[in-house]
């Protein structure tokens, strides 16, 4: 029988990640309490959607009536403020919108979001905000018929717009006595959610023990997930959606099934199958970085031991502080810094532009660099993979140790 | 082989300076972003009762960017010059 010190003595490397483990899942708790305890908001100011209010009466926690004081004292109701939150890509984005006495939208304010700063802007840019001023309180609000989407931010413009609907509705029916239709959106079932099925179809059979054809199975996965996954779809992972599975922010599934099979899929396979389905086999970012290396003949990178253990070690590092930065601040759009959006759809920060080229030209001379140093998805799965891997170990411990209590 | 170690050596400090590059570049995007997030009042833009006044990002403004989308409403507004 092995003992627990024969153990350590043995794999002195995984001696330290356990604990570099331990000390990572106790962080991210201690982290999600601090962060839920100190991002209480304040109730946000009406007068932000009804400008022309002297103030504000607070109706219910979400409802407020903008009056105006005239002259000889009596009030004057110029509107009323409604507050509503619908889920966006990375968490709630919450709408405060100004309704007037004649039904109609005077204003629509974000009091808060959890998108990603470099999408978000995009709205902002489109000046999305305004497409809803001055239409009628019940509106349907759809996107696509009195609402264009903003380009490359279609999840964040329709949890908008749901938002501003609910808000919207709430005050027509509680104030102005108008009645409203609910409306459901249908369940999307489409291109991107048949082709992740498919992607994860393509890995399971390529996954098997001697599949012939592995290697071309692999390259065609490889090219679909850059394709669709990259290019068409844009929705490759990110720490951001783990940080937003840890927050409990989940996009509405009946618009957003490819998110529940994206993330549900590598979630399960990582379990039950204690594999990453994901990154060797689909990840659109290691896609291209591998048709780069194709190109330019690149291999694997070796700068010893050390050196590499130390780079790793960074890697992780870089990835826990994005965790710990998005449940600190109650936003997942903070975790994410990965340079997938500037390749796939154009949009990042100018330390993320410089970033990707470097990496771009590194990647004809080594095998994926962004992978192998930088990304945080590969230590995040790394994190899950193993502690699959030792809690089974531990069950295993336990039963080993009945067996052996109940035959002696 | 004499001459390919030094490059090699070489090779590997430039590979090494570029990934200690990125990882620098990864914290200044990571902290341009905690300083430059946008506050909520950055994203408002509302309408002035009954005016050609616009709030925009927590200003009014005389842009008469909307004009045409709105019915006229009752006048509440205190605070058109116009009026």
């Amino acid at each position: 029988m092995i003992k627990k010190d024969q153990i350590k003595t043995k794999k002195p490397k995984d001696y330290w990640n356990k604990r570099a483990a331990i000390f990572a899942i106790v962080s991210i708790i201690i982290t999600w309490i601090i962060g839920y305890a100190i991002n209480n908001e304040a109730p946000p100011d009406c007068k932000m959607v009804l400008p022309s209010a002297d103030f504000c009466k607070p109706l219910d926690n979400d409802s407020f009536e903008g009056v105006i004081q005239n002259e000889d004292r009596t009030e004057t109701i110029v509107g009323w403020a409604s507050l509503n939150e619908a889920p966006g890509y990375a968490g709630p984005v919450k709408v405060m919108v100004g309704i007037d006495p004649a039904g109609t939208v005077l204003g629509t304010y974000v009091t808060s979001n959890s998108e990603t700063p470099n999408y978000y802007e995009r709205i902002e840019n489109e000046k999305f905000l305004e497409e809803f001023i001055g239409l009628p309180v019940i509106s349907p609000f759809k996107i696509g018929e009195e609402i264009e989407a903003v380009t490359r931010a279609t999840v964040t413009s329709n949890a908008i717009a749901e938002a501003v609907r609910t808000a919207s509705y709430t005050i027509a029916e509680t104030q102005l006595g108008l009645e409203v239709e609910t409306i459901i959106e249908p369940i999307k079932f489409g291109a991107p959610e048949i082709a992740i099925l498919g992607l994860y179809l393509v890995g399971y059979i390529g996954h098997r023990g001697n599949f012939k054809y592995k290697k071309q199975v692999r390259w065609l996965s490889l090219i679909i997930g850059m394709v669709y996954l990259g290019f068409i779809f844009n929705i490759p992972v990110t720490v951001a959606n783990f940080t937003s599975l840890l927050l409990g922010y989940f996009p509405n599934w009946r618009t957003n099934l490819y998110w529940f099979f994206l993330m549900g899929g590598i979630l399960f396979v990582s379990t039950v199958d204690n594999k990453n389905p994901y990154c060797q086999w689909f990840c659109p970012f290691g896609a291209a970085q591998e048709c780069l290396g194709a190109i330019g003949g690149a291999r694997l990178w070796s700068p010893g031991k050390s050196i590499r253990r130390n780079l790793e070690w960074i890697q992780r590092g870089l990835a826990f502080g994005a965790i710990i930065l998005g449940l600190l601040m109650r936003n997942p759009g903070f975790s994410s810094f990965e340079i997938f959006g500037n390749l796939f759809s154009f949009t990042g920060s100018w330390p993320q532009w410089v970033i990707l080229v470097i990496v771009l030209l590194l990647s004809l001379f080594i095998k994926r660099p962004w992978c192998n140093y930088l990304c945080p998805i590969d230590p995040i799965m790394d994190l899950v993979l193993a502690s699959h891997r030792w809690i089974k170990q531990e069950f295993r411990k336990i039963w080993q140790l009945k067996n052996l209590k109940k035959n002696s | 082989m004499a001459t390919q170690k030094p490059q090699k050596k070489f090779l590997d400090k430039f590979i090494l300076t570029l990934v200690i590059a990125c990882m620098v570049l990864i914290v200044t995007h990571q902290i341009n972003n905690l300083v430059d997030y946008n506050t909520p009042e950055a994203t408002a833009t509302q309408r002035v009762t009954n005016s050609n006044q616009y709030v925009v990002d927590g200003e009014i403004k005389d842009e008469d960017i909307l004009e045409d989308w709105f019915t006229p409403t009752p006048n509440h507004n205190n605070q058109n010059p116009n009026n």
